[in-house]
């Protein structure tokens, strides 16, 4: 009954949304005060969202005797890799001489039969990209699509670039905000320890237009955890599947979710956002945080953290423990100002300086420039002379 | 140092105070007080022998102007050949203690004493141990240059002339960089394809410089007869001198 009365409450929004016509996700009312369900809509990018490298290898004669191979020419080696998302196993084919591409898309073993799986790259090359591959994916009860370019650089190894997620609109905090969905490919193979196979993606709705990418270390996206902390309130993030107008609809269902919280001081300032996540078990996300913060007890290993003062913007990404206990308020060593340093090591006859951006405690920033990045600049004196003056390189 | 932060920090940082100490300048200083001291051996005692000096420092200006020219990369460059510098320097000022000897003496000799002086006296250039890149490249110029000379020394011996000798150092220099080369640039090939190939010419490029160095004491000993004498009597076409005193203890410049 209350799975029937959440499935008339979904679509009862997706309905609502037809009707308005914008072609754009509505955020859900809260179905009780103890679950937000928020409706989700397929969304194509043209930038890429998540990377993730996998390694190719080519199977020995015997090997390749038992594989169901498409017709290849004499003398063609086909290189073989896998990508995963979720339970789902995906092995392709790379013919490098005919810049063709065969993906097993119903993951039977069978390179034949899949006309859907044939691609062509659009140049011939000894690096070669396939672009625009969609892949649906069996999660739970519905098909979960994703648009992914592979690259293959070499023999050995290649990329997956993914330029799709689940986009919705929510009421929270007083603001509107886009939340996504986005499901992540893993290389076969390859530890996906500390990885999430999802993430959440959440900003104000206004910067929807906005690039985002799970690699950039800005602070939007979150590891979608067992508990996943939205300012002060936890929930349970579970992507579920409604029949709405005969078809199955994505929904991100949040619980939420009652947990002991504790307390951390922010040390430095001009924190605009702040993720602390230990995948797969929790994550919290907050967006122009007080200097002190409530989050869920535990520990948390890797920290996000986006300053911003008017106009000027940087990031910065640590693994670093942090623990949250119950009845004392840690500091976090994270914020501004930043600080010009350089690190000067005498090698032989050399002077090496490396130059670092630091903020509170000494941790690592980079700014975020829309432009070219302008070379730090440096001056030597010895004594009160001036005897050396020039720039930083990049690199 | 400064940098613009806008409104996230001071656009000047804090001054650094560094105290620039002397480095390892002082083993390469040594390194080269033992090159200066076995001009004082007995064989060496000749007015004439001061003429490898002249080698040396046309050298040495010659790879520090590449060290120049390559900036940053200039220490994992010039430190190896400085090391090969020394060696066949040291060498010329100790052949005379390994003339006559019968060739596996002399293979070995030329072999080891060519390797270990580019190791030693490379090593001391080192900018720190952890450069894999360094020692890859040192091991390379040690040992291809080493082996190189001690196979042309090998090769010549039924016909030990300085021609012969150059015609086999070239011949086996060419053979021993690319053997050495092949397993790198495949993998280079493999992981990025046939842009990797171009490799190669770097490959080129430091047996060049190698053979260079080699090819400029062996004309010292072409246009010096002090040294010309010396040579064609390592090589075995002239008799080797009377037996020199035991040869001395040299220091390890990088101990």
């Amino acid at each position: 009954m209350a799975l029937w009365l959440l499935g008339v409450s979904v679509c009862s929004v997706h309905l609502a949304i037809a009707a308005a016509g914008a072609g754009e996700p509505v955020q859900t009312a809260p179905a009780n005060d103890k679950v937000l369900l928020i409706p989700l809509e397929y969304r194509e990018v043209g930038f890429t969202i998540d990377r993730v490298g996998f390694e190719l290898h080519t199977p020995t004669a015997a090997q390749a005797a038992q594989l169901k191979l498409p017709p290849v020419g004499k003398g063609t080696k086909l290189v073989f890799g896998a990508l995963e998302v979720g339970t789902n196993q995906f092995a392709f084919a790379w013919d490098r001489n005919k810049a063709r591409l065969y993906l097993d898309l119903n993951q039977n073993e069978d390179f034949t039969d899949d006309a859907a799986g044939v691609f062509d790259a659009a140049e011939k090359g000894y690096s070669q990209k396939f672009a625009g591959i969609r892949l649906s994916v069996l999660d739970g009860t519905g098909q979960c699509d994703l648009l992914i370019d592979l690259m293959f650089y070499s023999t050995r190894i290649g990329f997956a670039e993914l330029r799709s997620f689940y986009e919705g609109k929510l009421e929270l905090a007083g603001q509107t905000w886009q939340i996504g969905v986005v499901r992540r490919p893993v290389a076969s193979g390859r530890s996906t320890r500390g990885r999430s196979e999802s993430a959440l993606l959440i900003r104000p709705w206004t910067e929807r237009a906005n690039e985002f990418s799970l690699t950039d270390s800005t602070a939007v996206t979150v590891p979608f955890c067992e508990t996943v902390q939205l300012w002060d309130k936890s929930y349970t993030p579970e992507l579920v599947w409604q029949q709405c107008g005969g078809t199955n609809k994505p929904v991100l269902k949040l619980g939420a979710v009652e947990t002991a919280l504790g307390q951390l001081e922010l040390a430095g300032m001009y924190v605009d956002r702040l993720v602390l996540a230990n995948a797969p078990h929790r994550a919290a996300f907050f967006h122009g945080p007080a200097r002190i913060i409530r989050l869920p007890v535990g520990t948390y290993t890797d920290i996000e953290v986006f300053l911003k003062n008017d106009d000027s913007e940087a990031t910065a990404a640590f693994d670093e423990k942090v623990v949250v206990t119950a009845n004392t308020t840690n500091t976090l060593p994270v914020g501004g100002p930043l600080t010009n340093s350089v690190t000067i090591t005498q090698r032989g006859r050399i002077l090496r300086m490396d130059y670092k951006l630091v903020g509170y405690s000494g941790k690592p920033y980079e700014l975020v420039h829309s432009g070219r990045l302008k070379e730090p600049e440096f001056t030597i004196y010895k004594g009160d002379r001036r005897i050396a003056s020039g720039k930083f390189q990049f690199g | 140092m400064s940098s613009d932060l806008g409104k996230l920090g001071d656009k000047t940082g804090a001054p650094v105070e560094v105290t620039v100490g002397w480095g390892r300048i002082p083993l390469r200083v040594l390194g080269w007080g033992v090159l200066f001291a076995l001009m004082f051996l007995e064989p060496n005692r000749s007015a004439r022998a001061w003429s490898v000096w002249v080698v040396v420092i046309l050298l040495q200006g010659a790879i520090s102007l590449l060290t120049f020219a390559l900036g940053a990369m200039a220490s994992s460059v010039s430190g190896p050949y400085t090391g090969l510098v020394f060696a066949l320097g040291t060498f010329w000022l100790l052949m005379p203690y390994v003339s006559g000897k019968g060739w596996p003496t002399t293979f070995w000799c030329a072999f080891g004493l060519i390797l270990i002086g580019t190791w030693v006296f490379g090593f001391s250039g080192m900018d720190s141990v952890g450069e894999s890149e360094f020692m890859i490249f040192l091991l390379y110029v040690g040992f291809n240059s080493g082996l190189g000379f001690a196979l042309g020394l090998a090769s010549s011996r039924k016909n030990p002339h300085i021609g012969t000798f150059i015609a086999w150092l070239l011949l086996w220099s060419c053979v021993l960089w690319l053997v050495t080369a092949i397993p790198w640039v495949v993998i280079a090939v493999a992981e990025a394809g046939p842009i990797a190939l171009t490799a190669l010419f770097a490959v080129f490029i430091a047996a060049g410089v190698g053979v260079g160095v080699t090819l400029a004491f062996l004309i010292l000993s072409a246009v010096e007869p002090f040294y010309g004498t010396r040579f064609r009597a390592f090589l075995g076409e002239l008799p080797a001198p009377e037996t020199p005193p035991a040869p001395p203890v040299i220091t390890c410049p990088a101990s």
